[in-house]
């Protein structure tokens, strides 16, 4: 009872959205369309896990939108080539990875602060395709057969499922969850004490570039295109979901469970302000409230 | 007859504080247990070599038949000899048990983690050693003294041949000095050797197998002779000299109105003593736990914030900033470099607290001069411009300076005395007393009995749930 109590009052800002979401549900006041919740929901999961892993780690990740927006523009650009469409996804996730293993080398053998890193990282790749591509677009042949039906959305779903449960075991039953949780709060000690911590930084990012790989790949086929501003758009959603979700930056403190209501609480929030006909740029100052409101109560309570 | 595990040739190296050592030559083998006995800084820069803070400038140094070229804790680590001071870091984020099992160099291969069978070999570690701790529970509730015992037996478990142990009595009251005691026999007894240095080395007499006494960056002499072992005190003219004072003679109405009254709490512990304007107050606890609660509790970190009554006047402290804004001083961090501004030169390290007496507009370099050319203000002290390379010496010295120049109302030390070598507890002592002259209070939080009784007017010792006053002298 006393788990529950405590579950309950970690997260009561989130479950008290939830509550006003569900209530206005009922009324009618927000028309849930749920294969359209399912799908944000999903991407928006994936995208927080994955950020979520790495703020555990100690690395505020600015620049996973642009990594995302980036490897889709490659893998259309495979796809318009005659490359398969498997193979295509495959590179987006070879892509993931090896920008991963860039952001562990360039934070663990050089020292350098993950926000400065990350910052100059998405400038790099937001704009490494700009102008090559009219409208910074590549088209390809739209696969909505599969989206749409509701079919994909259940298969990533699915994935989703599984992909928390094996979230959850990696960081309380693996030595390289608890590597991550040692990196985010005390690289030095972690270092002195005998690990390897570029080798595991590396790893640890490389495992959460496949969180970003699978929604980036989702968005791809369901939009039939590659864009260099796809991911943008979920840049300080995803923040705003890992602070709602109490992720701890530099400390590595977080659960599995606050990633997953984090997401769902954003999808809500953002939801209700579509449906109530706000402008997108009050999303954006609510996404940077929330940030700041989090980043801020959760330093006072660990000192 | 033993193998060789450690050989030191005309080995000549410097630390980051500029500290020398020349000409060192020594053998150490295996499960040899060696004391460094010595007044000045020459016995912590050798355990310094084995904390990675030595560059070798010429000589060599052989760990089990390989020459280390690079003194890094990794390569001493390597060759499994591990270093261990106070001060012992753990992840909060962690258990005791992952802690003890996920600080170490495990393979990269090792992917799934068993947490039963950590924690179960985590407890039965801990138990072989005698010490009953919570393996789920956190490490934010171990105290500094069982924080240096699970160091001490992660690196036994680790396989370490040599432990290098550098001051541990300074957080170690009687009772913590017992447990330390028995747990190194234990280790000694199962074939680790000991290399220690301590401000304190009769502590550890019982322990050595052989004494180096060691002055001004040399070994002036190896004792092998058990007997010979009590000698050393005369040979190193040890022995500080009874420095007592009167403190100012006043009428007792006056005194009890201008006494400061501390009083704060932390769980079921309660504090309330008074100190009197130029008096040292030695505040014995049985332990280490119990000193860091009080040390928590004068700091303001209690549950309550610290409340300070002066007569009519009551002030409320609860950080740092507010003991000094009532000129309330505290020195003696769990790193005492970390006291000191790195980035600002050893002037304006002293200036600082000082700042806003000299000018409130922030003027103070203009009276710099007038404090820095006063030779009684700095006695037996050479300024330098950089204060990163100062010596273990100048920065206590520095820090003093600091306080003596802010002239506190009250000074409350925590293991100063207990930390600083042989000269500098000297040096240290005399000048407090300089400070009580002036009416500061001198508040003492020492593990070292002998060293704050030298100087105490008063010890009050902590009893259960309460005070309970007793004269200076008694046991």
């Amino acid at each position: 009872m006393r788990k529950i109590k405590h579950f309950l009052w970690d997260y009561k800002i989130s479950f008290f959205v939830m509550c006003i979401f569900l209530m206005g549900c009922m009324k009618g006041t927000y028309q849930m369309n749920l294969t359209f919740l399912l799908r944000q929901i999903t991407y928006l999961t994936f995208l927080t896990i994955g950020a979520s892993i790495e703020m555990m780690s100690g690395d505020f990740d600015l620049a996973f939108a642009a990594q995302i927006s980036a490897s889709t523009v490659t893998a259309a650009y495979l796809i318009t080539l005659g490359v398969p469409i498997w193979a295509a996804c495959g590179a987006i996730v070879v892509l993931n990875a090896l920008l991963g293993c860039l952001k562990g080398i360039l934070l663990t053998r050089y020292r350098m602060p993950s926000i400065i890193v990350t910052l100059a990282l998405q400038v790099i790749l937001l704009n490494l395709f700009s102008g090559i591509f009219p409208e910074d677009k590549i088209n390809f042949l739209k696969i909505y057969r599969y989206f749409g039906s509701g079919v994909m959305e259940y298969v990533f779903g699915g994935l989703l499922i599984l992909s928390v449960l094996g979230v959850f075991f990696f960081l309380n039953y693996t030595y390289y969850g608890k590597y991550c949780r040692m990196l985010g709060e005390n690289m030095v000690l972690a270092e002195k004490s005998g690990l390897n911590i570029q080798a595991v930084s590396m790893i640890i990012h490389m495992a959460s570039s496949l969180f970003f790989s699978i929604p980036a790949i989702g968005i791809m086929l369901y939009t039939g295109s590659g864009n260099s501003y796809m991911g943008a758009n979920y840049l300080y959603k995803v923040l705003a979901a890992v602070c709602l979700g109490g992720i701890g930056y530099r400390n590595g403190k977080g659960k599995v469970s606050g990633m997953v209501i984090g997401a769902v609480t954003m999808v809500v929030l953002l939801m209700m302000l579509t449906s109530g006909g706000y402008l997108k740029r009050f999303e954006i100052i609510i996404e940077g409230i929330i940030i700041l409101f989090f980043l801020g109560t959760g330093k006072k309570v660990k000192t | 007859m033993r193998k060789e595990l450690l050989r030191l040739v005309n080995f000549h190296s410097k630390n980051s504080r500029s500290e020398s050592l020349e000409q060192l030559n020594m053998i150490l083998r295996r499960g040899e247990s060696c004391l460094l006995w010595g007044r000045d800084y020459t016995g912590h820069s050798i355990t310094d070599i084995f904390r990675g803070d030595a560059e070798i400038l010429s000589g060599k140094l052989w760990l089990n038949q390989e020459e280390i070229r690079k003194c890094t804790q990794e390569n001493f680590r390597k060759g499994r000899v591990y270093y261990i001071d106070v001060y012992s870091e753990f992840m909060e984020t962690l258990d005791l048990a992952e802690n003890m099992f996920l600080l170490k160099n495990n393979h990269l291969k090792k992917i799934f983690l068993n947490q039963k069978a950590i924690h179960l070999r985590a407890k039965e570690i801990l138990e072989q050693y005698g010490l009953s701790l919570d393996v789920w529970g956190s490490t934010k509730s171990l105290g500094v003294v069982e924080r240096v015992l699970v160091k001490v037996i992660c690196s036994v478990d680790q396989g370490a041949q040599l432990l290098v142990l550098n001051n541990l009595s300074s957080i170690c009251g009687r009772q913590d000095m017992e447990a330390l005691a028995k747990t190194l026999r234990q280790i000694q007894k199962e074939g680790v050797g000991l290399l220690i240095y301590d401000s304190h080395p009769e502590r550890f007499v019982d322990i050595a197998e052989a004494i180096y006494l060691v002055d001004k960056g040399h070994i002036v002499k190896k004792i092998y002779d058990r007997e010979a072992f009590s000698l050393c005190e005369k040979i190193m003219e040890e022995k500080i000299q009874d420095l007592s004072h009167e403190p100012p003679e006043k009428e007792e109405g006056k005194r009890e109105e201008e006494a400061i009254l501390l009083c704060g709490s932390l769980g079921e512990f309660r504090m309330e003593i008074s100190i009197f304007p130029g008096e040292v107050l030695y505040l014995s606890a049985l332990n280490g736990q119990e000193q860091e609660v009080l040390c928590k509790i004068l700091k303001g970190d209690g549950d309550r914030k610290l409340v300070i009554r002066r007569g009519n006047a009551r002030k409320v402290c609860g950080s740092s900033r507010e003991l000094v804004r009532d000129r309330v001083g505290f020195w003696g961090e769990v790193d005492l470099h970390k006291e000191l501004f790195p980035n600002l030169s050893v002037k304006d390290n002293i200036l600082m607290p000082s700042v806003r007496k000299i000018s409130k507009m922030g003027f103070y370099k203009s009276g710099e001069r007038f404090i820095f050319n006063d030779h009684e203000f700095l006695k037996e002290f050479t300024l330098v411009d950089d204060s990163s390379t100062l010596t273990d010496k100048d920065v206590l010295k520095t820090i003093f300076y600091r306080w003596k120049l802010y002239n506190p109302r009250l000074l409350i030390l925590n293991n100063v005395l207990s930390r600083a070598d042989v000269e500098m507890k000297e040096w240290i002592s005399s000048q407090l007393l300089t400070m009580t002259r002036r009416n500061t209070s001198i508040l003492l939080l020492e593990s070292a009995a002998d060293d704050a009784m030298k100087i105490a007017d008063r010890v009050v010792r902590i009893g259960q749930g309460g005070m309970e006053l007793s004269e200076k002298g008694e046991s």
